[in-house]
């Protein structure tokens, strides 16, 4: 069987993505106690929920990269045929 | 199950004890101020029970359940009816005298007390008897088949000073309790609008036995109309009481129509119902009951401007729900956005359908024997020798609101209680 390896700067890079989920979260969270008038202690209550958000939105981004590295990848292709 | 006796405790600790409860209900102040029960001979409270048909057994294993407890003794039984007959004197291990003729049982000087489940028609003659032999009553509802019946039966429990407590049980159930307690309050706003219904699926047949047709309205005496007036004085009577007691008023009047669409089977009595009942400030009670769709089931609604109340369902919903948190509220907005389809041509208002909302328990005790209880606050008031405060006015008007209803079907006519009928 073939050993998987991860690189040290996948993880730190999928870190920065999960982080960066996070804030926009966060973010939303903050945004709707705003816009709901509900209360300021779901920053803290709704924190197992936000990680739920938090893990789609990660999806959503780990999506939006691998259509957009398709992409890349294609038109590399495309220049390398052409070029030939 | 929970005996009555460990019911009747728990029920006094959770409702009574440090409770503003009790100023709305004098019928649980007895409850509330129980000094110890003398278990000397001379203090035994000695019943008979006049009718153990289905509802009388019932009583009868209430009863037995807090014999030693309560100081009582099953003295006699008395069915007319020898399958009943017999299974009371096996209930009570042949101990208590068993009679045919309740004439026969009255005569018995040293019994206290009568519990009557006999059909409704045979209530009031029964009452007005064992009252005026010196008996306190426990008459199962309604009170009686027609509405002179009734009053003759106000009038001897007035007279006589006996007790005459009629068996409506939600008056000792936690829950109903709660609720009133919380209408008086305000919690649920102004009530404006009550709503009961009671709606089974079944013909409400009890088998005859074979070779025996003559036995039919014996056995089936809620289809036949000289006996009762079937889903008035059956059902809609309790969830009328609760009305009553709700509005803490009686109507002032009703309409209604009801008929016979389902079961064509010989029976006289309506198979559905429908009325409104009006309260002196334009609360209307809304009331059907049915035979042939069982769906929405049992429920009284009580409608208030800040909320609502499902009293069966022990359920309270407020008319401004405990908003979710922000965040979810933000997903779910974002979620209808992108799944929910614009209608073309449809509706430009947004539709007024019922809130998607789970309400809030009225109690959380609500494992109380309220039947059991209701027999106890009876074995007290007799051992009292005095009737329980506001109860039997509770049986009376619910009894004469249940017939006039009835009235109204029939006539076809916008019924008022009549002068004579005000106690
Ligand atoms: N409070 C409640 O929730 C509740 C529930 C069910 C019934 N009930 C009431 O209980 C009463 C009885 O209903 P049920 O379902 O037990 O009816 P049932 O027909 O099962 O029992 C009635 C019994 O009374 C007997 N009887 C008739 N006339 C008699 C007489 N003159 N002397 C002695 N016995 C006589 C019959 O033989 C029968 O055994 C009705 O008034 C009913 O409305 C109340």
């Amino acid at each position: 069987m073939k050993d998987i390896i991860i690189r040290g700067a996948t993880i730190r890079r999928e870190l920065f993505f999960f982080l960066l989920s996070f804030i926009i979260a966060f973010g939303m969270n903050l945004y709707a106690i705003i816009t709901f008038k509900t209360l300021w202690a779901e920053l803290l209550t709704q924190l197992p929920f936000l990680i739920l958000v938090t893990l789609v939105i990660y999806l959503i981004i780990l999506l939006a990269r691998i259509v957009f590295l398709g992409i890349n990848k294609l038109l590399r292709i495309k220049k390398n045929k052409s070029s030939v | 199950m929970n005996s009555p006796y460990k019911s009747r405790r728990a029920f006094i600790k959770k409702t009574i004890i440090g409770s503003t409860v009790l100023m709305s209900y004098p019928w649980l102040e007895a409850l509330a101020n129980e000094s110890a029960i003398s278990m000397s001979a001379a203090n035994k409270v000695r019943v008979g029970i006049i009718g153990t048909g289905s509802r009388g057994q019932g009583l009868l294993y209430n009863l037995l359940a807090i014999e030693t407890s309560h100081n009582i003794e099953i003295a006699a039984i008395c069915d007319n009816y020898e399958p009943n007959y017999q299974k009371a004197i096996e209930l009570t291990h042949g101990k208590a005298k068993a009679f045919y003729d309740y004439r026969e049982l009255l005569d018995i000087k040293d019994i206290d007390a009568i519990v009557i489940a006999t059909p409704l028609h045979q209530h009031a003659h029964i009452a007005i008897d064992a009252m005026n032999a010196d008996k306190q009553v426990f008459c199962e509802k309604s009170m009686a088949r027609t509405l002179a019946d009734t009053k003759r039966m106000a009038n001897t429990h007035y007279e006589t000073g006996k007790i005459l407590q009629i068996g409506h049980q939600r008056l000792f159930d936690k829950k109903y309790l709660d609720a009133i307690d919380y209408v008086r309050s305000g919690k649920i706003g102004n009530v404006t609008q009550i709503r009961a219904y009671w709606h089974r699926n079944n013909d409400w047949r009890r088998p005859v036995p074979e070779g025996k047709p003559e036995l039919e309205r014996k056995i089936n005496w809620r289809l036949y109309k000289e006996y009762s007036c079937g889903l008035m004085t059956e059902l809609a009577s309790h969830q009328i009481q609760v009305a009553n007691w709700v509005k803490d008023a009686q109507a002032v009047s009703v309409i209604g129509v009801g008929g016979i669409n389902y079961w064509k089977d010989g029976r006289e009595v309506y198979d559905n119902v429908a009325l409104i009942y009006s309260y002196a400030d334009g609360t209307q009670f809304i009331y059907d009951s049915m035979t042939s769709n069982r769906f929405y089931g049992l429920e009284e609604q009580i409608l208030g401007d800040k909320g609502t109340f499902e009293l069966e369902q022990n359920k309270m919903y407020s008319e401004n729900p405990p908003q979710p948190a922000g965040i979810l509220q933000l997903v779910n907005n974002i979620e209808k956005n992108i799944f929910e389809k614009i209608p073309i041509g449809g509706a430009t208002w947004i539709p007024e359908t019922a809130l998607e909302y789970k309400g809030e328990y009225i109690t959380g005790d609500f494992d109380v024997n309220e039947t059991g209880i209701s027999l106890e606050v009876f074995v007290d008031s007799v051992r009292r020798g005095k009737p329980t405060p506001g109860l039997f006015e509770q049986g009376y008007h619910a009894s004469v609101w249940t017939l006039l209803g009835q009235q109204a079907m029939e006539t076809q006519q916008k019924i008022y209680l009549p002068e004579e009928l005000k106690i």
